[in-house]
C-alpha cells in the first residue's frame, strides 16, 4: 500500500532553478538555468551577452590609438594588462621597438595589476562561500596598489597608460618609493589570508574535491590560465612565449594537482607571492632613459612642447586627428592576463583604421568548462565553481 | 499612508513630515545592480576606506524588494534593459535611482548598436554621477544629494 | 619561415597539395586551405605525436566584401601546449555557404562558431545548436558584417511597467 502510493504520489522529475542576470554571487550580469534533481545538478546552461557592447565593431571605426581606451574597458579587472596585449600587437605590425625602460614599467605594471586582480577575485569568491572578514582585508590592500596607479597614470581604473611605442609618463621617485613600501608589507598580508583560509576545516571541506577536472579535458574544452594550471598542466606564456622582456626574470610556473576549486586557490595565492617577486627584479632593473620609442611618424611629441613649439602641435594634431597608417597584414599576439590567455587577432588594410579587430578573452573560454564542472555536485557548490572559474563578463560579453 | 491627506497642511504635518524624511534619508539600502566596471568602484565605496555604512547604507540588498535605492552602475546593454526595467518595478515605494558613471547616465563611449543610450530612457533617474569610473567620493557625494533630496520631500509628492 | 615550418612540411608530405597557400609574416605562419579538407587535416594536426596541436586557442570570421572573391573567411589559431608553436588556418567561405563544424575535434569550438555564425551569418555543419548567443534573441541581421550600421537599426525610447519599448531607427 505503502509503495503504490508513493509510486503515484510521489514527483520525481526534475526542477529548473534560474540564478538570474541580477545576483549577488555571479560577479557581474550571468544568467544561469539549473536543472536540478532534487539537490543535485543535472545541467547547466549559462547565458551570456547582457553586457555585449559591440566593442569589435566600435573598434573598426576608431584609428588604432584611439582603441586603446575600449581595451581598458574588457577585462575591468585588469585594465593595463589588456593596454599591454592591444599595444604589443599593433607595435609588431609596425615594427617598433619599444625602449629598454618602458619595457621594465609595463612589467612592473602588469605584476602589479595581477596582484590586484587576485585580491578582487579573492575577496569575493571567500564572500559568496560565507567568509566575510578576508574581503575587506583584500581591498585595503588593493587600495594601495590603487594609490600608485593614480600617481603614475591619473586614474585609479581603467588609466589606458600603456601606449603604442611606450608607457604614457615616467615614474617619478615618489612613485618608486611607494611601490618599495608596497612590495616590502604585502608577503606578511598574503600570510594573513593564509593563516585564515588554508587549514580551515569548513574552508576545506567547502573547496576539497569540489569541481574537479582533468588536465586533458580543460585543454580540450580551450581553459587557460590559473585553472588549467591547477590540474598540473605546465604551461605559463610569461615562460613559454615570452614577450616585453619577461626572459630575463626568475620566476617559477606554480601548478596544482587535483584540479578542484581548492588547488585553484592555492595557485593563485602563490602566484601573488610571484609577482611580489617580479615587481622586486623589476625595480632593480630600472634605469634611466627614453619612455616612448623613436619613431616620429607614430609618437607624439610632450605635452609641454606641444603647448608651447608650433610644429610640435601642428606634428599632434595630425597623428591624433588623422592617426598613423599602419603596414598591410595580420598578427595575433597572446598574453598571459590574471584569467588566462588574451588574444588579439589584427587585421589591417593599410590605412590609420584597423580593418578587423578579434579579441579571444580567457573567460570566454573558461566558462564554457562550467557544465564539466559542475555536473553531479549539489547545489551549494555552483557559487564556489563560478568564482573559482574568477569570470569577469565584461571580457566575455566584449 | 493616506491619515496625513486628512490631517491638512498644518504643524502637525511638517513634524510627521520631518521625522519619516529623518528616517529614509539615514537608513538608504541599496540592491546590489553593479554591471560592469562601475560596480567594482561600487564595492571599492563600501570597504573600508571610504566607509558607505557610516552613511546608513548598512547591506545592500540582494533582494530588490527589500531595497529602496537603485544605483544602477555600469553599462546597461539592449538585452538587459527589459530586466533592469523588471527589477525597477518590484522595487517598493518609495524609491530613488542614482545613474553611475557614464554609460549609465547617457551610453559612455559605446555608441553602438548594443547599448541603451542612457538608462533614463527607460526609468526615471534622481541624481547623475559623470566619471568613467566615478571615484567613490564621487558615489558618496551622489547617495549626500539623494539625502538632500528626501530631507525636502512632502507628502503630497507621493500621493 | 615558410616552407621551414614543421607544420607545413608534414602536412605537404602526408596530404600533397592541401594547402592552397601558406602566407608567413611577423614571425607567424598561416596556411589557407579548403573548406572541405578542414576536418582532416584538423584532426592530423591535434594527433600527430609531433605536432599536437591540442589547444583552439580562437576561431573567429572576417568580413572581406568587395576586396576578395569569397566573402568571408573563418581562421582558426591552433596551439600546442607542448612544442608551444602557433598556426593559423585560413578558410574562404562565399556568402550564403556553410563550413563544417570542428566540435569534434575541439570542444572549446563551441561558443565561438555561435559567435561567428551571429555576428556574420556564417552557417556550421554538425554544431550542436547553432542559435545565437550575445545579442537579443530576436535580433534581425548580422551585425559585424560591413554592410550593419555601427548605431544598428532599431533602438530602446521608452520603459513602461513592465518592459521597453523599442523603435525603428530612420
Amino acid at each position: 500500500m505503502a509503495e503504490a502510493l508513493l509510486k503515484t504520489q510521489l514527483r520525481t522529475e526534475t526542477m529548473i532553478l534560474h540564478m538570474g542576470p541580477q545576483h549577488p554571487s555571479t560577479h557581474g550580469v550571468l544568467r544561469v538555468d539549473l536543472e536540478l534533481d532534487g539537490e543535485v545538478i543535472v545541467k547547466v546552461n549559462p547565458y551570456i551577452g547582457h553586457l555585449h557592447r559591440g566593442i569589435e565593431k566600435l573598434a573598426e571605426n576608431k584609428t588604432f590609438h584611439q582603441v586603446i581606451p575600449l581595451t581598458d574597458r574588457l577585462d575591468y579587472l585588469s585594465p593595463m594588462i589588456n593596454n599591454l596585449g592591444y599595444a604589443l600587437a599593433v607595435e609588431r605590425l609596425l615594427g617598433l621597438k619599444v625602449p629598454e625602460r618602458a619595457q621594465v614599467i609595463r612589467v612592473i605594471m602588469a605584476e602589479l595589476t595581477r596582484i590586484q586582480s587576485h585580491l578582487v577575485w579573492l575577496g569575493t569568491h571567500v564572500l559568496d562561500i560565507g567568509a566575510m572578514s578576508p574581503i575587506m582585508y583584500c581591498f585595503r590592500e588593493r587600495e594601495q596598489i590603487l594609490d600608485i596607479f593614480e600617481m603614475v597614470a591619473g586614474a585609479r581604473m581603467n588609466p589606458s597608460y600603456i601606449r603604442i611605442g611606450g608607457v604614457n609618463g615616467d615614474l617619478t621617485s615618489e612613485a618608486i618609493d611607494k611601490i618599495g613600501t608596497f612590495v616590502e608589507n604585502f608577503p606578511a598580508h598574503i600570510k594573513e589570508y593564509e593563516d585564515l583560509l588554508t587549514n580551515n576545516p569548513i574552508w576545506v571541506n567547502r573547496t576539497k574535491g569540489v569541481g574537479k577536472i582533468t588536465g586533458e579535458e580543460a585543454i580540450n574544452l580551450g581553459t587557460t590560465g590559473p585553472t588549467l594550471r591547477s590540474c598540473g598542466v605546465k604551461w605559463d606564456l610569461r615562460k613559454t612565449n615570452p614577450y616585453s622582456g619577461y626572459e630575463t626574470y626568475e620566476f617559477d610556473i606554480i601548478l596544482g594537482e587535483n584540479g578542484d576549486v581548492y588547488d585553484r586557490y592555492r595557485v593563485r595565492i602563490e602566484e601573488m607571492k610571484q609577482s611580489v617577486e617580479l615587481v622586486k627584479q623589476g625595480l632593480k632593473k630600472l634605469k634611466p632613459g627614453p619612455i616612448y620609442a623613436d619613431e616620429a611618424k607614430v609618437i607624439p611629441p610632450p605635452k609641454e612642447k606641444v603647448m608651447t613649439d608650433i610644429g610640435a602641435l601642428i606634428h599632434h594634431f595630425k597623428i591624433m586627428s588623422e592617426g598613423f597608417k599602419v603596414p598591410e597584414g595580420e598578427v595575433y599576439q597572446a598574453i598571459e592576463t590574471p584569467r588566462g590567455e588574451l588574444g588579439f587577432y589584427i587585421v589591417s588594410d593599410g590605412s590609420s583604421k584597423p580593418y578587423r579587430v578579434k579579441i579571444k578573452t580567457p573567460s570566454f573560454m573558461n566558462l564554457m568548462a562550467l557544465e564539466t564542472l559542475a555536473k553531479g555536485r549539489l547545489l551549494a557548490d555552483i557559487v564556489a565553481i563560478i568564482g573559482s572559474i574568477d569570470i569577469v563578463l565584461g571580457e566575455i560579453d566584449k | 499612508m493616506g491619515l496625513e491627506t486628512h490631517l491638512g497642511d498644518n504643524i502637525l504635518t511638517t513634524k510627521l513630515e520631518w521625522l519619516v524624511n529623518w528616517s529614509r534619508r539615514s537608513s538608504l539600502w541599496p540592491a546590489t545592480f553593479g554591471l560592469a566596471c562601475c560596480a567594482i568602484e561600487m564595492m571599492a565605496t563600501c570597504m573600508p576606506r571610504y566607509d558607505l555604512a557610516r552613511f546608513g547604507a548598512e547591506v545592500f540588498r540582494a533582494s530588490p524588494r527589500q531595497a529602496d535605492l537603485m544605483i544602477v552602475a555600469g553599462t546597461v546593454s539592449n538585452k538587459m534593459a527589459s530586466v533592469v526595467r523588471r527589477i525597477y518595478d518590484q522595487m517598493p515605494e518609495p524609491k530613488w535611482v542614482i545613474a553611475m558613471g557614464a554609460c549609465a547616465a547617457t551610453g559612455g563611449i559605446f555608441n553602438s548598436y548594443a547599448v541603451l543610450q542612457g538608462v533614463d530612457r527607460i526609468i526615471p533617474v534622481d541624481v547623475y554621477v559623470p566619471g568613467c569610473p566615478p571615484k567613490p567620493e564621487g558615489l558618496i557625494y551622489a547617495i549626500m544629494q539623494v539625502q538632500n533630496k528626501i530631507k525636502h520631500e512632502k507628502f503630497s509628492d507621493r500621493t | 619561415m615558410s616552407q621551414e615550418n614543421p607544420a607545413v612540411k608534414k602536412l605537404n608530405t602526408v596530404f600533397p597539395g592541401v594547402i592552397k597557400k601558406v602566407i608567413s609574416g611577423w614571425g607567424e605562419t598561416a596556411i589557407i586551405v579548403d573548406k572541405a579538407d578542414l576536418e582532416k587535416i584538423g584532426r592530423f594536426l591535434k594527433e600527430d605525436p609531433e605536432l599536437q596541436f591540442d589547444l583552439l586557442s580562437d576561431l573567429g570570421g572576417v568580413d572581406y566584401q568587395g576586396k576578395k572573391e569569397k566573402r568571408f573567411e573563418v581562421v582558426y589559431q591552433l596551439y600546442s601546449t607542448k612544442t608551444h608553436q602557433r598556426l593559423r588556418i585560413k578558410v574562404e567561405v562565399g556568402e550564403n555557404e556553410s563550413i563544417p563544424s570542428v566540435t569534434t575535434i575541439w570542444r572549446a569550438a563551441e561558443w565561438p562558431e555561435r559567435e561567428c555564425y551571429e555576428m556574420f551569418g556564417i552557417e556550421f555543419e554538425g554544431h550542436p545548436g547553432l542559435n545565437r548567443l550575445l545579442t537579443i534573441e530576436e535580433f534581425d541581421g548580422f551585425p559585424l558584417r560591413k554592410d550593419y550600421p555601427l548605431l544598428g537599426k532599431a533602438e530602446i525610447v521608452a520603459g513602461y511597467e513592465g518592459g521597453v519599448r523599442w523603435q525603428k531607427r530612420s
